[in-house]
Order: C-alpha cells, then structure tokens, then sequence
C-alpha cells in the first residue's frame, strides 16, 4: 500500500506557472481549468514586505472531507495509492466537495457538470513517469514518491528540509507538503 | 524619499516565513484560493491521459529568445502537446509555461490564415500570396528606382534567420535592417562591449553570491538561468534583488533591497568604492584590467553615505552587499543584465552597465566557476565562405535612416535606433522613408509613442506586416499581411544551442495558406526583380552550413529522440577583443564616443516631483512582449496588466484596489484597474510589458490593461541610443 505525496519546496519555485500549463496540456483541458493554481499573499509594509506565492493543488488528504459529504461516493480515497480521486459516472455535481474542501482545491467543470481536481497523475506514475508538473518544474521544486516509505526521496527531503502540511491542525492529513 | 536605512529594516525570509505556515494557511481559509470555474471547455480527462502511440519531433522552441530544446508531441497529424527535450541541455527536459503553451500559436482559432490585403474602404480582404508579391514587389522596385533603396526599413524581432532579411536589404540596396535592440539591450550591449568587448553570460548554478539591479530572471524568465541558479540556491548560494519592486525575482531572493528607480548607478560606484577603500580587490584581479587607478580615483568621493542619499539604500546594506559579493569572489557575480536597468530603461544605463561590468572585474570572476563567463565562438561556419551562397550582395554604403553607427550614434552600430522612425517619417530627414517592412515585432506596442508610430506608418506608401497573428502594427498601419507558417510548421535555419547543434525542424506541415520567412524572401525577392541573391532553399542552406562539420541535417532530425550533436567546443580567446586586450576599466572606445574614460554618477533624465509618478515596467513570466497575450493558456494565467501602486499614493488619489485608474503621460494616456502593493517604491507605479491591445481580431486580448510602450515619450540614451522608456513621468487619477 502505497501512500503517494509531493514536496513544493517554495524557496525554488520560480513562479513561472508551468506546473499548471503541464496539467492542461496532459490532460487537454480548457485553459484555467488546471490541477494547479498559483496563489500569492502579501504581507507586511513598505520596505519589509513579504510576497509568498504558492501552487496550490489538491492535497489528497487521508482524512479527506470532501470524501466524507460526497452523497454519491463519487469521490473516494483509493487505498492503493492513499489518492483521492472521482468517479465522474457518479458525480451530480452537487459541488458539497467544493465546500468541504478547506485548501479550495477543488473547480466545477461547467461543461461535464461534474467536480474536477488534480489526480496526481496516478495512470503517469503506474507507467513510471513522474506526474506533468513535476517532470516540468523549472525550479525543481517539487518531488513527488512514497511517502509511506521512510527512505524514499521525497520523504526524506520533507524531513530534512522541514516541510509542512496546510493547516496541519484540521486533520485532514494531507499528502502535499511545503517548505516555505 | 524617506526610507533610508530600508535595507537594515528588511526582515529575512528564512525569519519571516518561520512559523508563518499558520498565517498563509489562515490566509488561504479567509476564501482567497476559491476558484471560479470556467463555462464551455471540453471536459477534464478524468482517468488516463490516452496512450495510444505519439510521434515525437525534437525541435527548439521560438516563444522567447533562449529557444529550448523542445519534444512536440504530435497524434494524428495534431500537436497534442510540447514537453522539454531531455537531451537537450538548455531545457533539460522542463519548459516554463510559454514554451509547453507554443501549440496554441498554431491552433489560437484568431491566427492569420491567409495572405490579406487592405481595400480602399481600410478593410482587410483576402489575397493570393502571387497577387500579394506581385503588387509588393512591384512597389518596392518602383520605390527603389524613384526615391533610392534607403527609402526602405526593415523592423524584426526575433531576429531568427537576420542574415537572410539583411540579404534581402542587400541585395535591394538600403541599409535599414533594423532590430528590437534600443527597446531592449542596447545600453547592456554598448557598456559590456565598451569593457570586455563581448557581452557575458553568468555561471548560475556554480555562483555563491549572487545580485542583481532590476533583473528577474524569473519575471523577464530564462529556464536555463532559473534552473541554474535554484541550482546555486540548494547548495547555499545568497541571492539579492535590488529593484524598486518587489518584482517575482525580489520575492524569491534572499534579500530584497529596494533602490529608487534611475539611482542603481550609485550604489554599484559605492560598491566599487568599498571593494577598493578596504582593500578587497586581488592583485590578480586588478592585473587583468587596464585604468585601475583612474577607477579607483572617480570612484573616491562615491562613498556608501553618498549613494544612500541619491538611492535610498542605506550605506551599511551598500558596505554588506559588497563585503559578501568580495567575500564569496570569484564565484560571486552581479547579473550583467539584459532588458531592465542596464538595458537600457534609464538615461544612464550605459554608465551603470559599465560600473557593473567594472564591479564584476574587480571581483575577478571571469571565465571563473560562479562567476561571468564569455559566449563561444560559433562553431558554424562563416556565410561567406560558402560557395552555395555566393555571390554575397554587398553592404550598402549609405548612412542609416536612425543614424546608427554613424558619427552622431557610433556605438549603437547593428542595434538601430528604431524609435527614431516617426520623426524621420514626419520630417524626411535625412531622408525620405516610403516604406517599412515589419516581421513579427509589434512596434506600435513595442516602441515609443505608439500612437504617434501609427500616424507615421498611414503616411507610407506600402507597410507590410509579416506574422502569424493579426497583430496591433498590421491592424492600424499594415496594407498587406502576410501569415507566416509557425515554428512548428516550417523548418528554420541550424542553430547552436547550449553547445548543441539544433535543427528547428516543422512537427506538422502548415495547417492554413502560410508560407515560412525564408520562402516569403525568396519570392518578395523574385517579385523584386532581385531574385538572383537567393539562388538557394533553406534547405540547401543548413547543408551547406553543416556540411564543413562532415554533418547532413538528417543527422539532427532523423531520429525521434536524438542524442544530442556535440558542437565542436569553441576556442576561447587568448586575448579579449578590447583596444587593450584586457578588462578597461577605463575605456578608449568610450572616450572617443565622447564619454568619460571610467563610469562616474549620471542621474536619470527626470524626477517625479510628489505629485505625479516615474512609470516602471517589465517582463511577467507567463508572457512574451505582445505576442502571447492571446494564447487561450496563457491569457487564463494573466489576462491584464494593473497598475501597482503604494497604498499611501493611492489612498491620497482615493484610488481603491481593482479600481479603474487612468493613467497620462506627455504622450498618451492609458486605463487599467489599480493594484495597491506595499511591494513598490512609493514614488514609481509599475505595470506589465505587453498589453493593452488595440487590435480586435486578437479576440481574447483586444482591450485587456493597457500599453506601457504607447505612454513612453521618444527618446535616445546617451552613446546607446536605446530607449529609456523609464523615465517617463505619469500622474494617475481614479476615473469615475
Ligand atoms: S484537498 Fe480538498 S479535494 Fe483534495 S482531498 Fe483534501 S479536501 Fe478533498
Ligand atoms: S499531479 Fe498531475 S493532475 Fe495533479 S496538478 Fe500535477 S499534473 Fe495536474
Ligand atoms: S513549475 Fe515549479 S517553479 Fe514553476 S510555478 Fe510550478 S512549482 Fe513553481
């Protein structure tokens, strides 16, 4: 049982938003529609003034919410690779996962009318190939493996570099992490 | 200004973003990542992405001018995707967001599909490109006979296959062959070449300090120097970004330092002052140069104290910066720039080129790891000595329309001084100019005064716009638009490529009627009555290239993933190609341009006076000048320009953010939505290069934010004749 995660590792991201060119174009989806969006915050006052900007995608979390108000089961945790993925034959449209989700990782796909997000490019990884924004990160930035494997790449680089979920404390348990 | 000691006050990343997880988290609760979801596309592929076999074509990419090697992916005759070229050692397998959106220059549903011609009524119809070079080469024959072949300009960028536009002019007689440089890099250009008599490059991935004055090269981007020098950061290297913005690079840096526009000279002079008052210069270093004391005496009274005054930085950050840069030597350099500052945004850009140029020898870092390096010679062969080629039209002897290279502008020899073409219009000076030729740059955008551009060009008698989009130039000015084939459907000429020989090879053939520049110049040149200077395909010219290195072009396109052809490494000069062969620190070439022997103070052209502003622009990374704005991709990722503004200047202007602010100039005004930002020196507002499109076949950016270029006065920088846009002065007020 694997549990597939990924690193962001903010101080080498460029900010370039190829991660998100990456998944429109691997997936031929209408433009800003992408599994990942960039998200800046500004704080502090002229001159000690701090930009973060953040690609921002869905965390596949192991206690995920939006799986647990989906009436349908359309959205689910796959335990193989502890992803969170749609079953878009089941999926209403509801958009009560759009809610649940505290990262807004999730986007309503007017054309299906179904909820669409990012599905860490689980049929990439079965082929060996590393998921379109990481295979294409400038900045190389972002790792992706095992996390259910203390010694795979990407675990280690989480606690060497000390990198941290989104709001650890809602106990979501998300398998994206960050090094800010 | 009031923020002297900015630079002590400034808080560490590292400290900042310590424990902040919490608030950028809080940050993103408060709803600020809700993501609107867009009507009409096709549906998200929700399981696996097809695996049915693809054809991959290794190719290079053209959406900037650091053309990466590229993989188009093709499926059915369709380009379904571009990846990086893992072999390839500029991309090494990663594109930045331009370069994967490139198939949306082929499939953008606003593309020129035809060659076009405009009726009396101002209307575009279509025309068959045998009638279109018919008329226009029987127009520029007739042109050449009454008013003399000066009466022609020619206006490119990028600048792909130059030689065979300059041979065109050649053979036709007018020395009007003109670039993009005087809107870019002419001041970078004169100042390096005036020092080291070569323009250098920077060893990224090797450096260990690592600063630069007003250059992002995450904004105005270049894949290969992010990826080197995020290379240099996961082993320790410091970054500084002085900019009077908290630009993408300012963000991403270690430090960022903000400087007031225009005063970036002072603070390298009192770098160079401290690096000489506390005696960190290496012999080593100083034997490599020539002027040494002479530096070291103009340099004298440019103490940190002095520069905090004119720049706002404070003398301990000044002192601390260059002890770091000295202390990290040779593996250090400060960025040698490209478009910002040292390219050319301010008056004094040549001066502040040179003193940086003269802060990196001092640092002896060329040729060293981490630190300058010169670009190798190429490793193709000299078109002159080709036999295929011959024979070569000569030069035309006569003085350019812009005065370039001549007596009044020496150094901007081969970079023009494109902004001068108005006023020679309006004026006839020197000479009458009755007709311009435009490939692919957007001058009506890119150069000064756009409007008063557009007046110009309607007084011609012929401008033809060559593209693939219907661009701002051909709407208002073009009377025949002329569709090139994409980088993606023509073949283009060798390139050498991160020492690499690169074949830019088509993935797919034309989707529409386009023709290929090399073909569009063959037959204007037949229609011309000049066809004997192409007796040859570009076919039959990247053989004849490649053939002195035993190589045929199927050996760089024959196969599906090729390993890469080694160029040949290029020999690097025992001697530099200065006056002196060394570093001048003091320059010969500059003193008979009648400019000072060594960099000293030059202030910029204008002040803001607190009632209006200085305009400052630049480079984004998801956009190329005005040519991508339409890309449904990247249009999704930065649909317009805003105007950064300080909260305290807009607040005074009762300016709220996303308001629409009109912003007016000497020239022109503009419009487009205020964004308030404690990230910009309050006396400089800030907007994006590339928008404000004013052509509305151009469906998706027709009227998106607004032209920095049309607000720009005409002017010429001193010895570089590039175009200043940064000292323009605009006042901004809400519009109600
Ligand atoms: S990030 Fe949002 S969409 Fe993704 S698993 Fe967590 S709650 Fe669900
Ligand atoms: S992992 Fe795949 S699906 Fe998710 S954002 Fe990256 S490219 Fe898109
Ligand atoms: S591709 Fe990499 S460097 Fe670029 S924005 Fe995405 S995460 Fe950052």
């Amino acid at each position: 049982m694997a549990r597939y995660g990924m690193l962001i590792d903010l101080t080498l991201c460029a900010q370039c938003s190829a991660c998100t060119v990456a998944c429109e174009a691997l997936y031929g989806l209408p433009a800003g529609e992408s599994g990942v969006h960039l998200r800046s915050f500004e704080t502090g006052r002229f001159p000690a003034v701090q930009r973060i900007t953040l690609p921002v995608q869905c965390m596949h979390c192991q206690e995920p919410p939006c799986v647990q108000v989906c009436p349908t089961g359309a959205t689910y945790r796959d335990p193989a690779t502890g992803t969170v993925q749609m079953d878009y034959e089941r999926c209403v449209g509801c958009r009560y996962c759009m809610t649940a989700c505290p990262y807004g990782a999730r986007q309503f796909d007017e054309a299906q009318g179904t909820v669409a997000k990012c599905v860490f490019c689980t049929s990439r990884v079965e082929q060996g190939l590393q998921p379109a924004c990481v295979e294409t990160c400038i900045g190389q930035a972002r790792l992706f493996g095992n996390l259910g494997d203390p010694t795979s790449e990407v675990s280690r680089a989480i606690a060497e570099r000390k990198a941290v979920p989104l709001h650890p404390e809602l106990g979501t348990q998300p398998s994206v992490f960050y090094v800010f | 200004m009031g923020n002297a000691g900015v630079g002590e006050r400034r808080i560490s990343r590292r400290r900042f973003l310590a424990g902040s997880g919490a608030a950028v988290a809080g940050l993103a609760l408060a709803g600020s990542l809700a993501r609107r979801a867009r009507p009409g596309g096709r549906a998200w592929a929700a399981s696996a992405p097809p695996s049915a076999p693809e054809k991959l074509v290794p190719s290079i990419c053209q959406m900037c001018s650091t053309h990466c090697g590229i993989l188009v992916h093709v499926r059915d005759g369709k380009i379904t995707r571009i990846t990086g070229n893992p072999e390839d050692p500029v991309s090494r397998g990663r594109l930045c967001a331009r370069g994967q959106a490139g198939l949306q220059v082929v499939y953008d549903p606003d593309r020129l599909r035809q060659p076009l011609r405009r009726d009396a009524s101002g209307a575009f119809r279509p025309v068959s490109w045998e009638q279109a070079f018919r008329e226009i080469g029987a127009k520029l024959a007739e042109l050449r006979s009454k008013e003399g072949p000066q009466a022609l300009v020619w206006l490119t960028h990028p600048e792909v296959l130059a030689s065979w536009e300059q041979r065109f002019l050649n053979a036709y007689g007018s020395p009007n062959w003109t670039p993009h440089a005087p809107t870019c890099y002419s001041s970078r250009n004169v100042g390096w070449l005036a020092t080291l008599g070569a323009v250098p490059s920077g060893d990224y991935a090797n450096t260990r300090y690592y600063v630069s004055f007003g250059r992002g090269i995450n904004d105005g981007i270049s894949n290969p120097q992010v990826q080197g020098l995020m290379t240099a950061r996961r082993h320790g290297a410091h970054l500084v970004a002085f900019d009077p913005r908290l630009s993408g690079f300012a963000s991403l840096a270690d430090e960022w330092v903000p400087v007031r526009p225009g005063t970036d000279l002072a603070v390298v002079l009192a770098m160079i002052h401290v690096l000489i008052a506390e005696r960190l210069v290496r012999p080593e270093a100083v034997a490599q140069t020539v002027g040494f004391e002479e530096l070291a005496r103009a340099v004298a009274p440019y103490t940190p104290d002095w520069a905090a005054e004119k720049s706002g930085v404070d003398a301990a950050t000044i002192t601390r910066i260059a002890r770091g840069l000295a202390a990290a030597a040779p593996a250090a350099f400060v960025d040698p720039g490209w478009h910002g500052p040292q390219g050319g945004m301010y008056w004094n850009g040549v001066a502040l080129t040179r003193a940086t140029a003269c802060l990196n020898a001092l640092l002896g870092n060329l040729g060293q790891k981490g630190g300058l390096k010169l670009p190798g010679a190429s490793p193709l062969p000299d078109e002159k000595s080709l036999a295929l080629l011959q024979p070569i039209p000569e030069a035309p002897k006569l003085p350019r329309f812009d005065g370039a290279g001549g007596p009044e502008w020496p150094l901007a020899k081969g970079m023009g001084r494109a902004q001068a073409l108005p006023e020679v219009i309006e004026s006839g000076k020197p000479y009458p100019v009755r007709a311009v030729v435009v490939y692919h740059t957007n001058p009506v955008r890119a150069y000064p005064d756009g409007d008063r551009l557009v007046r110009a060009l309607r007084k011609l008698d012929l401008v033809v716009v060559i593209d693939h989009q219907m661009s701002d130039t051909a709407w208002t000015a073009a009377d025949y638009v002329l569709p090139e084939s994409t980088y993606l459907e023509r073949l283009g000429p060798v390139q050498v490529s991160g020492g690499n020989l690169v074949l830019p090879q088509p993935a797919i053939p034309p989707i529409y009627d386009t023709l290929g520049e090399d073909e569009i110049l063959r037959r204007l040149a037949q229609a011309t009555g000049l066809g004997a200077a192409f007796g040859y395909t570009l076919e039959e010219y990247n053989a004849a290239l490649l053939a002195p290195l035993g190589l045929r072009p199927a050996d760089l396109a024959e196969r599906e993933v090729p390993l890469p052809v080694r160029a040949p490494a290029a020999a690097q000069p025992a001697a530099l190609k200065t006056p002196s062969g060394k570093i001048e620190l003091a320059s010969s070439a500059m003193v008979q341009a009648g400019g000072p022997a060594v960099p000293v103070w030059e202030p910029p052209l204008v002040e803001p006076d607190g009632g209006n502003f200085r305009l400052i622009t630049g480079h984004v990374p998801m956009h190329t000048h005005t040519s991508t704005e339409n890309l449904a991709y990247l249009h999704a990722l930065m649909p317009e320009n805003q105007l950064w503004i300080h909260p305290s200047r807009a607040r005074a202007l009762g300016i709220a953010e996303g308001d629409l602010v009109e912003v007016r100039s000497e020239v022109a005004s503009q419009r487009l939505k205020a964004h308030l930002t404690e990230g910009i020196v309050p006396e400089a507002v800030w907007m994006a290069h590339g928008f404000g499109c004013i052509s509305p076949a151009q469906r998706l950016a027709y009227g998106k934010g607004a032209s920095d270029a049309v607000l720009t006065p005409v002017r010429s920088a001193p010895y570089s004749g590039a175009c200043a846009a940064a000292e323009t002065l605009v006042t901004v007020r809400k519009v109600v």
